[in-house]
């Protein structure tokens, strides 16, 4: 089986003025059809920039980053845009809706930009209803909760059927309650959705749930635990 | 999967970039009132001062008719009607006189008496135009004989009804009505020197009119049949070459018209294309706040797929749709405004303003609110294009490559370009275009300078200062606080404001000062010879000091250097009226104070020949050069002279002063009459000796200098006025950029509030920080554009009147303390909310 995503001997260098810190070196890392993998480590262990350079957001010095056959670290900023409306699903730790635009809305916006013409607006409620929100397509993220809100975030990120979903700390603002709602949904989906799904985290109860850890520690990502070992 | 070629950006298909572009704007009001603020205030003083400009050109074109009042104006010092120079009968066309003279008038109700212009009209004067009285009907008893009208102003003054008698000269008359409106009268000038109308006919009653009386006759005609005002001349022209008369056709008034308002169309262009400059700086100022709050957005729409084009979009579509709306209120402001300008200039001007909506100005508003907008909002919009999605996570280091430094560099370069060709479009000449550029960038620039001193000088003191003074300096520098945008904006507001305050100050101190100096503070005129010994003992009388005795010969050139005025005119260039008028001259043998020689000899004597000294600012004027020959018509009879000397007069000395001085000698026996300076020491004694000498000797006109001073006064006020007007609007952008620095600085100074309160500091000493860190602001505004008023009203008032800056520190310690404390108000109503509440409750809203 392919992977979806297939970063190789990723590189990543901060520099400070005239100090520089090696964030990721030589890193390697497969996501597979279905599966989900967590990343732990420590704070300013590199784990969110590894997730930040998966979703094309940041590049890497060195190393190549494919998702299916596309080689991301090799577009533009603009066709590395495009790969995040139509293939990747990002949710954020602090939610990161669109605070002019109500919930349904911001679930709607990348089917706009992806000019989506017909049944966007039915798609996007179902999601929300899916999410216990039906009652809230109207909501501006300020009259949401931050469980709600981050429902919305992750409807919105899963509203174009993307190849894979990367989540940075999804559950790091929410309480306990609310953390367990939104680890249960992430699951959800994808397990009916089939969508294989990256967790970054530092909780390890919801790392514990995954197909698959890796620990970053020093730039290096190392398996944690594998409770299903992928055919290369 | 095949992901690339992604579709291209198109505003059709992606229509969720209107509604983004729609829903973004919407979501913070105030900084969108802000930019649009910043606009209005821009756009509206050039609307309004544009469209003034346009329907005051316009009323003066198309009343220049109704201002002559005819279409051919003859005027002579000697009356048309004497047989020697009337026309003859075959002269068809119809005609009206009037005779004008400045004399006392009484006012025997109140036993008051006023200096006033005395004008016998006759015949259907005016042509063109309205003579409005009230009642209505009064214009016909006047033109029947049956009495005075009066101006409105001097009726009030002196609280005259219908009805009651008025004493010019030896003649009463019952007022029969009130001027309310005359053809060409300026209402600054009637209300300085109003006019008394009598029949023309009953002129030699009054005994006024004496040998060598300044009295201006005036013949008005109107054109007949297929006939313009050339042909009209031409019909003339032989008698007013036999008989030297000066004249004035339509084509010669709305040159002079057009001439005389150059100056004022210019200095309101000039503020007006200030409020442009300082407006753009506030739009700068505006975007920049704007747009930096929008890049975490701009950041989340692209990390959710949205490309750089798309936003780029969004944007350049709300700064186009702001704008619009900010050029389109400008202009409905503007055009408000508008509407107030005549208020304060009315006096000033001699036409009925009207009201219209002007297509130019409209046009220059929306054009020049677009373009500067786009242009000044380009620099931030280009960035937006190149904000990573990253940047919604964590503030990215933003370092402009070499190619963003040159692009940068050539848009702010097209910026001034554009800047500068607003400049000369509004000047309408190239060099006066680019002296406003050049002027105004060479003020904003001193004051920048001034500024960035200011505030390094006060780092530099701070430092030996007390904690809360320490903190306040250096919130001076925090960043994004706009401190040296603020003080230049509000430092050209005090720099306006200063300016008019220093001229005002220094020219009024200076006549106040030449006043006490020279102790005289009344004059009376048209003193006959017969009448001068008899004056003088009554002066005496009166136990008031005679301090001057001037014999004044009036006289006319007939000659310049053996040419006829006429083809000296055509040859030179000179203007008609300066060789036509009548030039008062005096003899002595000595220069007064304040007259200084520049060239030549004074008293100068060669054989028989007569040399004249000459007032430098009229020998320029009439291209005179030492040794050219001048022949005066003196009376009648003509005498050869030639230039001696060129003097220079300081004009702002209390003092006669004259054009043309001849030495002693020559005119003694020609007729004459004298002005006495006098000095009386209280106006109730100046009051009471002008009612004497106007009830002895009527034809005598008394000038009270106090007065003189009051109204000198009084016109500089209202001049001012409009300045103090223009500068409102310029501290409007003012409170806009500290409205935007402080909200741009918001986020930090709650953290710096923070900081200090878990650190200790109570709510009274962050409240005194605050009041030093906004007075300050405001001092140092004030202090930089004061500065600059004082070396501007230097270089002024040495170059135009060469006398010392004499400040008003009253009226510019109100000004400063005013507007330290407008900002202090303004700093402390955007921060009262963050002092008000507990370090726990701000961290718990900032979260």
């Amino acid at each position: 089986m392919e992977p979806v995503l297939n970063a190789h001997r990723l590189t990543k260098t901060y520099r400070t003025g005239s100090e520089s810190v090696v964030v990721l070196q030589d890193v390697s890392f497969h996501v597979y059809p279905g599966e989900s993998v967590a990343i732990i480590g420590a704070s300013g262990s590199g784990k969110t920039t590894l997730l930040n350079l998966l979703a094309g957001l940041d590049l890497p010095d060195q190393g190549e980053i494919f998702l299916g056959p596309t080689q991301l670290n090799q577009l533009t900023e603009n066709d590395r845009a495009y790969m995040r409306n139509r293939y990747i699903g990002l949710v954020y730790q602090d939610y990161q809706l669109l605070p002019h635009y109500t919930a349904l809305e911001n679930v709607l916006f990348p089917l706009e930009i992806l000019r989506q013409t017909s049944g966007k607006k039915e798609k996007a409620q179902a999601l929300l209803s899916k999410m216990g929100l039906s009652e809230r397509y109207y909501h501006y993220p300020s009259m949401l909760s931050g469980g709600e809100q981050q429902r919305v975030a992750i409807a919105r990120s899963i509203v174009t059927q993307p190849l894979i979903l990367l989540a940075d700390e999804p559950t790091g603002n929410l309480h306990r309650e609310a953390s367990d709602e939104i680890t249960t949904l992430l699951f959800e989906m994808n397990k009916t959705l089939a969508t294989p799904m990256v967790i970054v985290t530092h909780q390890m109860d919801l790392a514990m749930q995954c197909d698959r850890v890796y620990q970053m520690a020093r730039g290096k990502l190392t398996p944690y635990i594998e409770k299903t070992l992928k055919p290369s | 999967m095949s992901p690339i070629p992604r579709p291209s950006t198109n505003l059709f298909k992606d229509r969720w970039i209107w509604r983004f572009m729609w829903r973004d704007m919407r979501t913070q009001p105030e900084r969108v009132a802000l930019l649009l603020l910043s606009i209005i205030l821009g756009i509206a003083a050039l609307v309004a001062i544009t469209s003034f400009n346009e329907n005051l050109k316009s009323d003066l074109e198309n009343q220049a008719k109704a201002l002559l009042a005819a279409d051919l104006v003859l005027y002579s010092s000697q009356p048309f009607e004497s047989a020697e120079v009337a026309l003859p009968d075959s002269f068809a066309n119809p005609s009206a006189l009037d005779a004008r003279l400045p004399s006392m008038v009484q006012f025997p109700n109140t036993s008051q008496s006023r200096l006033a212009q005395v004008i016998g009209i006759e015949g259907p004067y005016p042509f063109y135009g309205n003579f409005e009285t009230y009642p209505p009907q009064a214009l016909a008893s006047f033109r029947l004989g049956r009495g005075a009208l009066v101006d409105e102003n001097l009726a009030i003054q002196y609280n005259l009804l219908i009805n009651d008698s008025i004493k010019v000269g030896q003649l009463m008359l019952p007022v029969v009505g009130y001027v309310t409106k005359v053809p060409g009268n300026i209402n600054l000038i009637t209300s300085l020197a109003p006019s008394v109308y009598i029949p023309y006919r009953q002129l030699k009653n009054t005994a006024l009119i004496q040998r060598g009386s300044n009295v201006t006759y005036r013949q008005f005609f109107r054109c007949i049949g297929e006939e313009d005002d050339q042909d009209l001349l031409a019909k003339l022209k032989p008698y007013i070459r036999k008989y030297g008369y000066s004249f004035e056709t339509l084509d010669y008034r709305k040159k002079n018209l057009s001439e005389a308002f150059d100056h004022l169309y210019r200095y309101m262009n000039l503020l007006s294309y200030l409020s442009l400059v300082l407006g753009s700086i506030g739009i700068a100022c505006s975007i920049l706040l704007y747009t930096k709050e929008k890049r975490k957005r701009v950041a989340l729409a692209r990390s959710i797929g949205a490309s750089s084009q798309a936003m780029y979009w969004v944007y350049l579509l709300q700064l186009v749709f702001l704008a619009l709306v900010g050029s389109l209120m400008g202009i409905a402001m503007g055009n408000v405004l508008q509407l107030l300008i005549p208020l304060v200039l009315n006096e000033f001007i001699p036409v009925r303003l009207h009201f219209s909506i002007s297509l130019q100005a409209t046009l220059s508003g929306l054009t020049y609110g677009l373009l500067l907008t786009l242009l000044i909002g380009s620099i931030p919009l280009l960035q937006m294009r190149s904000i990573p999605a990253l940047s919604m996570l964590k503030a990215p280091k933003l370092t402009n490559s070499w190619q963003v430094k040159i692009r940068n560099f050539f848009l702010i370069a097209l910026i001034l370009l554009c800047m500068v060709g607003i400049a000369i479009r509004h000047a309408n000449d190239p060099e006066l275009g680019l002296l406003f550029f050049g002027g105004v960038m060479a003020c904003i620039l001193f004051l920048w300078c001034l500024a960035i001193l200011l505030l390094v000088g006060a780092s530099l003191l701070a430092k030996r200062l007390k904690f809360e003074w320490k903190q306040a300096f250096s919130n001076l520098h925090r960043p994004n606080n706009q401190t040296v945008v603020l003080v230049v904006i509000i430092g050209m507001c005090a720099f306006l404001v200063g300016t008019m305050s220093l001229v005002k100050s220094s020219l009024l101190r200076q006549v106040q000062i030449a006043g006490k100096h020279n102790r005289v503070n009344l004059v009376l005129v048209d003193v006959q010879p017969d009448q001068k010994e008899a004056v003088l003992r009554q002066v005496a009388n009166y136990q008031l000091n005679t301090r001057e005795v001037i014999p004044v010969i009036n006289t006319r050139i007939k000659s310049i250097q053996n040419l006829s005025i006429d083809a000296y005119s055509d040859s030179t260039g000179v203007p008609n009226w300066a060789l036509y008028i009548d030039y008062p001259v005096t003899y002595r043998s000595e220069l007064s104070e304040g007259e200084v020689i520049v060239s030549g000899e004074f008293p100068k004597s060669q054989n028989d020949s007569v040399f004249v000294s000459v007032d430098q600012q009229l020998a320029e004027k009439l291209q005179l050069h030492l040794g050219d020959p001048i022949r005066f018509s003196i009376h009648g009879i003509d005498l050869e002279t030639y230039v001696g000397s060129i003097r220079k007069v300081n004009r702002l000395k209390l003092q006669a002063n004259f054009v043309f001085i001849f030495p002693e000698g020559i005119l003694e026996k020609s007729p004459k009459f004298y002005a006495i300076l006098i000095d009386s020491p209280t106006k109730l004694k100046t009051a009471s000796f002008q009612n004497l000498i106007s009830e002895l000797f009527p034809n005598i006109s008394s000038i009270d200098l106090n007065i003189l001073l009051r109204s000198l006064n009084e016109v500089i006020d209202k001049v001012a006025f409009v300045i103090h007007f223009m500068t409102f609007l310029f501290l409007c952008i003012g409170i806009v950029i500290l409205i935007s620095s402080i909200s741009n600085s918001k986020y930090l100074r709650i953290q710096e509030t923070v900081l200090l309160r878990t650190l200790g500091l109570v709510r009274k000493q962050l409240f005194t920080i605050n009041l030093i860190e906004f007075g300050y602001l405001g001092f140092f505004s004030v202090c930089t554009g004061f500065s600059l008023a004082f070396l501007v009203s230097e270089v002024l008032l040495n170059y135009l009147f060469e006398m010392p800056v004499r400040p008003n520190y009253l009226e510019l310690t109100l000004f400063s303390l005013g507007i330290g404390l407008l900002i202090i108000m303004i700093g402390w109503w955007n921060y009262r909310n963050i002092l008000r509440v507990s370090p726990m409750q701000i961290l718990r809203k900032v979260q």
